[in-house]
């Protein structure tokens, strides 16, 4: 038997409370006094390692840096902390802030993919009566965010459909001129991207 | 030491000193949960220092009624894995690094347990290269840090079933490197 870090654990007890102990029954506390005796002890240690030998890792919950490894760690968090205050308080970091700059941006795209598409919709319209098509030029001026009721239906809702990014969603919808121009609007949101 | 309570109530009062405090407290755990998803001592310390400055600025959006460990692991846990990402990311580029895989060295005595537990970080590093890193992260929760599966969830932002998942797959991948890299150690020296 090999001397134990802690009176309360000897060989017999952990043998008595292996089981427990592997199937992660035993509570917080008594954990770590086992943990402790079994990773100084090699009788114990290799009864362990041999019924589950991914308790080999099990003693990386007790690593700690020593203090000199942390001299300088809380003036710099400090620094980084006052660093970000005062970037976010001055009127540049306020108003050119990352996230700031993607949402104009991403406004920006959807507002060109908006144009484009109404451009594209309202150049070619549905046949006229006797079978030419009607052809407008590009209409000026602004558009009518409602449908024009009757005439077009009820607008599509909006569609959420999952993209390949886990988390990013796209999120499209059709909004009906006054002129039977179809303006889609596509939302490309991921809350992953880290600013 | 303060209480854990009073100390996040003085952050969130915008008290510095209260800071101070929680580092001490949390910083050990929070460099260990890093360097386990990273692997790289150098970008732990820098995910730890990070992990302050976000719990500095996000504290005052923390609901005190709230269990606190699990809210400020999910900020620690999702900067090492947007690190882990970002250098595979850069690993797979043209001329990017891919480091080879060291051979085993022979390991210390259990009795000595400073240079037992480097080897034993050292295998870990050189195991955990066949993990995701989403099984790196729940494995080091739940074997290293003893964290139930519901709180992993929690901390992960996934749902119990995927942790389950995540540690199976870990496990196994695991236990097929200790047999083939470590036949001793499975064996159970």
């Amino acid at each position: 038997m090999t001397n134990a870090p802690r009176e309360i654990f000897d060989c017999g007890r952990v043998r008595a409370f292996l089981d427990s102990y592997l199937q992660g029954q035993v509570p917080p506390p008594e954990r770590r006094a086992m943990r402790l005796h079994i990773h100084a002890c090699a009788d114990c240690h290799a009864r362990v390692v041999a019924r589950d030998p991914l308790q080999l890792f099990a003693p990386l919950a007790d690593e700690e840096r020593e203090e000199a490894f942390w001299a300088g760690f809380w003036p710099a968090v400090r620094a980084d902390i006052h660093a970000v205050e005062a970037e976010s308080s001055s009127w540049r970091g306020r108003f050119l802030r990352p996230s700031l700059a993607w949402s104009a941006a991403a406004l920006l795209l959807v507002a060109a993919l908006a144009l484009a598409r109404t451009w594209r919709a309202a150049a070619v319209l549905p046949e006229a009566a006797g079978g030419a098509p009607i052809v407008r030029t590009v209409p000026e001026g602004w558009h009518r965010v409602l449908p024009s009721r009757g005439s077009l239906g009820d607008p599509a809702p909006p569609a959420l459909e999952d993209v390949r990014s886990p988390s990013a969603k796209v999120l499209s919808m059709k909004v009906y001129g006054q002129d039977q121009a179809v303006t889609e609007v596509v939302l490309i949101v991921d809350e992953e991207i880290r600013l | 030491m303060s209480d854990e309570r009073a100390l996040i109530r003085r952050c969130r009062q915008r008290d510095e000193g209260a800071l101070a405090e929680l580092i001490e407290l949390k910083r050990q755990k929070v460099f260990r949960i890093a360097l386990s998803i990273v692997g790289n001592e150098d970008d732990a310390k820098d995910i730890t220092q990070l992990a302050f400055v976000r719990l500095w600025a996000a504290i005052p959006s923390f609901d005190e009624s709230a269990r606190f460990d699990p809210w400020f692991f999910r900020i620690v846990v999702n900067l090492g894995l947007d690190h882990f990402r970002k250098r595979r990311r850069r690993a797979e580029e043209p001329g990017g690094e891919i480091e080879p895989e060291p051979p085993p060295g022979p390991m210390a005595s259990v009795q000595d347990a400073t240079l037992y537990r480097a080897d034993i970080r050292r295998i870990w590093n050189e195991a955990a290269r066949r993990l995701t890193p989403p099984q790196r992260a729940a494995f080091a929760l739940h074997e290293i840090e003893g964290f139930g599966t519901e709180e992993i969830a929690r901390v992960m932002g996934v749902r119990a079933s995927t942790v389950r998942n995540h540690l199976l797959q870990a496990r196994r991948h695991l236990q097929e490197y200790l047999r083939r890299r470590y036949p001793e150690i499975a064996r159970g020296r």
